[in-house]
């Protein structure tokens, strides 16, 4: 549960809204915002602030936050 | 036995670089297993960095963003510099207690020093919901055109034109149709009618194979010079262009570089040629310098293939730096002087303590060598014309003694066109230095070690930029390298004498209190004036002047180089330059009158002058030549329009002074020539007057 809550509060900054509450299943159509600019963005801040990198495929396959978390976690153990 | 709590702690205590990245970590993972109350316990004693970040991020996840935002000023680094992210909390919690100037003030301060892409992403939104309490003074359109997505810069560049009080209107092209924009004749683009173009061009667009045979240089060049030529010819813009970098992947690998058909050494000899021939109004920004200051890669191939973003969104906010700093430049907003503390600033220690011998300046000591670098690095800002002073809170005669006499010191007095050792505070000292060097507030730079004096001076003095910088002398460097807040597009002559004109100057204001009279004053100075219509020798420093002169200024329009040029070439305009010369300094070219004729009726389009000369009597001087050469000319009436800014309050009366009358329309003044009374010849106009008989007066 740890990669939604730090997800979570980077949505809240990138979209400027303290209660926004992301879940996996959250997707551009429940955010007025997320528009393909703001999805580029997402990608960088969220790379920058799990100090990864993902690669062209994952890049594509990121369509909801859910497929974030599959993608940070991947090969990773649960973080506590 | 240690708690969970205690480890977190520890976590954050000892991180690594990423201060940020841990901070984060240690958050989810207490809130994950509910120990917030807890870890805040083991924080409150504890006064490192990450204990601090930890216990506001803590206390802004519980109690909301008013509670935390004590403990999000308490952040800092070391040494006691602010941290971007805690900047951007505070600016957060203010915007939220609806407090938008102070929101906005933070996240200026905040823009200073940023120079992760990341933070600029989670600022975004704020900074644009903040936009009215930035004060911003001028608005200007740029036109993004390229073969890349231009929206990230676009995103950057408005937010740090925001921090400079500058409202930006952007247009971009739509992906990839620069050129059909550019040769349309009535594309958006032309109608957008931007005052900047910003070409975002890269090494794809040069269609170079690995091995490039003869001639594919020269298609190259000419394809990029195309597109200057047309903006140019259907724009009035100045054009904005970084040099291409080679690509990072290239078969022949170094070879690439060192063979004479290679394909990034036929790059470099492309740069080197666009740099030859760029006309006046193309500005070139040199990437490989701003590649080498970053850490990461200038590409990034994922970026590229997914968003088409180009270079990589990591040197985005450095790129963006350099072309507002262009821009600021070409408005002639870039800074002019460059204010100095003492100790701990410019030699290491504190003189009035260590004595002369105890500071560190110069060999053998590691860190008095690097004082001395950075002395050397300020002193050649001062040889390319940026003004230095100096405010310190110091004995006079202590600080004096290290520029006279320590074996280290690059920096002599005579570098400094003001000298404030004593001890006043530092707001009242930079603000007396302001109005002695007849400069506005957002003329100056002010670098200290000493955290609570830049706060004092931010808060007193919004309008100076105070760096953040510990007592680290490469950081003063890093930090002047960063802002690029002397940007100049081209050095001129007077460049190069500004810092002995404004040095005579502190001489003269001795003088003014030492002579009985004003007249008495004038007399002392025994000036000489120049003065005849621009021609090809003069219009590049005219063009200077019209882009950079504030104060004494009735339009305030700015020209390019080109447009400078089409009315100097014009039967239609009478277009004049004047320069000065007293006892002391040769101030140069100093004052502008620009006017278009009619049979009956000249209209003052641009009449400026240097403000290093005001309360000469120059203006005077002008406006009798111009009436001069008008009723000559046969004409009746002079027009002209002082057009109110923030800064040219000065000229307010000018108009009237001359005898001008206001007419019914909003800043329109005429005088009737037949009617016009020629200044008084009081003892400075007479001297003038014998100047201009003697001298060899050029006529249109």
């Amino acid at each position: 549960m740890s990669a939604i809550n730090q997800l979570n509060s980077i949505f809240q900054e990138i979209f400027d809204d303290p209660a926004l509450v992301v879940r996996p299943e959250t997707s551009p159509s429940d955010i007025a915002d997320w528009d393909s600019i703001a999805q580029v963005k997402l990608v960088l801040a969220v790379e920058e602030v799990f100090g990864t990198r993902f690669t062209t495929e994952e890049v594509s396959s990121l369509h909801c936050v859910g497929d974030f978390i599959a993608a940070l976690t991947r090969g990773k153990g649960e973080i506590a | 036995m240690i708690t969970t709590a205690e480890v977190i702690r520890a976590s954050v205590e000892n991180a690594g670089p990423d201060l940020r990245r841990a901070v984060q970590v240690a958050f989810a993972i207490t809130v994950d297993h509910g120990l917030e109350r807890e870890v805040l316990r083991t924080l409150e004693t504890r006064t490192s960095q990450g204990a601090r970040w930890l216990r506001a991020i803590l206390t802004e996840a519980m109690e909301g963003s008013q509670a935390a935002s004590s403990y999000w000023k308490d952040v800092v680094t070391q040494s006691g510099c602010e941290v971007p992210d805690a900047l951007l909390h505070r600016a957060r919690a203010a915007f939220r207690g609806s407090d938008r100037d102070k929101a906005a003030a933070l996240l200026r301060l905040a823009f200073q020093g940023a120079a992760d892409y990341d933070f600029f992403l989670r600022a975004e939104t704020l900074t644009r919901k903040c936009k009215p309490a930035f004060g911003c003074h001028r608005k200007i359109r740029i036109a993004l055109l390229g073969s890349s997505t231009t929206t990230l810069l676009r995103g950057l560049m408005e937010l740090l034109f925001l921090r400079d009080r500058l409202e930006s209107g952007f247009y971009e092209a739509p992906f990839g149709a620069y050129m059909q924009e550019l040769l349309q004749r009535d594309s958006q683009l032309i109608k957008f009618r931007p005052e900047f173009i910003v070409l975002l061009l890269n090494w794809r667009d040069l269609g170079l194979p690995n091995v490039c045979e003869d001639g594919l240089a020269a298609d190259a060049i000419s394809r990029v010079t195309e597109a200057w030529q047309a903006a140019m010819d259907r724009t009035s813009a100045q054009i904005i262009q970084l040099t291409f970098v080679p690509p990072l992947q290239d078969s022949y690998n170094a070879l690439s570089s060192v063979m004479k058909t290679g394909r990034a050494r036929t790059i470099k000899k492309i740069n080197e040629a666009l740099l030859e021939h760029a006309p006046a109004r193309v500005t070139l920004i040199d990437s490989e310098r701003i590649a080498a200051s970053n850490a990461c890669p200038w590409e990034d191939s994922i970026s590229w293939s997914s968003a088409k973003v180009y270079p990589a969104p990591r040197v985005l906010p450095n790129v963006a730096e350099h072309m507002v700093a262009c821009v600021r430049a070409e408005l002639g907003l870039s800074r002019k002087v460059l204010i100095l503390d003492l100790d701990n600033t410019l030699w290491g220690g504190v003189v009035g303590e260590d004595g002369l011998d105890g500071i560190r300046l110069g060999p053998p000591s590691a860190s008095g060598e690097r004082f001395q670098e950075f002395q050397r690095y300020v002193k050649a800002f001062g040889q390319r014309g940026v003004l230095l002073g100096v405010v310190s809170k110091n004995n006079p005669e202590d600080a004096i003694e290290v520029f006279r006499r320590h074996q280290g010191s690059v920096l002599r007095l005579e570098d400094f066109v003001s000298f404030k050792a004593n001890w006043l505070d530092k707001p009242s000292n930079i603000r007396q230095m302001a109005s002695e060097l007849q400069l506005g507030l957002d003329s100056l730079v002010f670098l200290d070690d000493n955290p609570a004096e830049r706060s004092e001076v931010r808060e007193e003095l919004p309008e100076v930029i105070v760096p953040e910088i510990s007592s680290e002398p490469s950081e003063s460097i890093a930090a002047l390298e960063r802002g690029l807040y002397f940007q100049a597009i081209r050095l001129t002559s007077e460049d190069a004498a500004r810092s002995a004109s404004y040095l005579v100057r502190t001489k003269q204001e001795e003088l003014r209190l030492s002579s009985g009279s004003l007249h008495q004053y004038l007399n002392d100075l025994r000036m000489q004036i120049k003065h005849g219509p621009v021609d090809a020798d003069t219009c590049m420093r005219v063009t200077q002047l019209i882009n950079k002169t504030n104060q004494f200024n009735l339009t305030t329009k700015r020209y390019s180089l080109e447009e400078v040029h089409r009315r100097m070439i014009s039967p239609n305009s009478w277009f004049h330059w004047y320069s000065l010369r007293d006892r002391f300094a040769d101030h140069g070219l100093i004052g502008i009158l620009l006017a278009e004729m009619t049979s009956s009726e000249w209209t003052v389009d641009t009449w400026l002058m240097s403000c290093r000369v005001i309360g000469r009597g120059v203006e005077d001087f002008m406006f009798r030549d111009m009436v001069e050469h008008a009723q000559r000319s046969g004409a009746q009436r002079l027009r002209a329009y002082y057009i109110p800014t923030a800064k040219n309050k000065l000229v307010e009366d000018l108009l009237p002074r001359f005898g001008f009358v206001a007419t019914d329309n909003a800043d329109e003044f005429v005088l009737d020539l037949a009617a016009a009374v020629l200044p008084e010849c009081n003892f400075l106009h007479r001297e003038v007057i014998e100047v201009k008989l003697r001298m060899e007066v050029k006529t249109t």
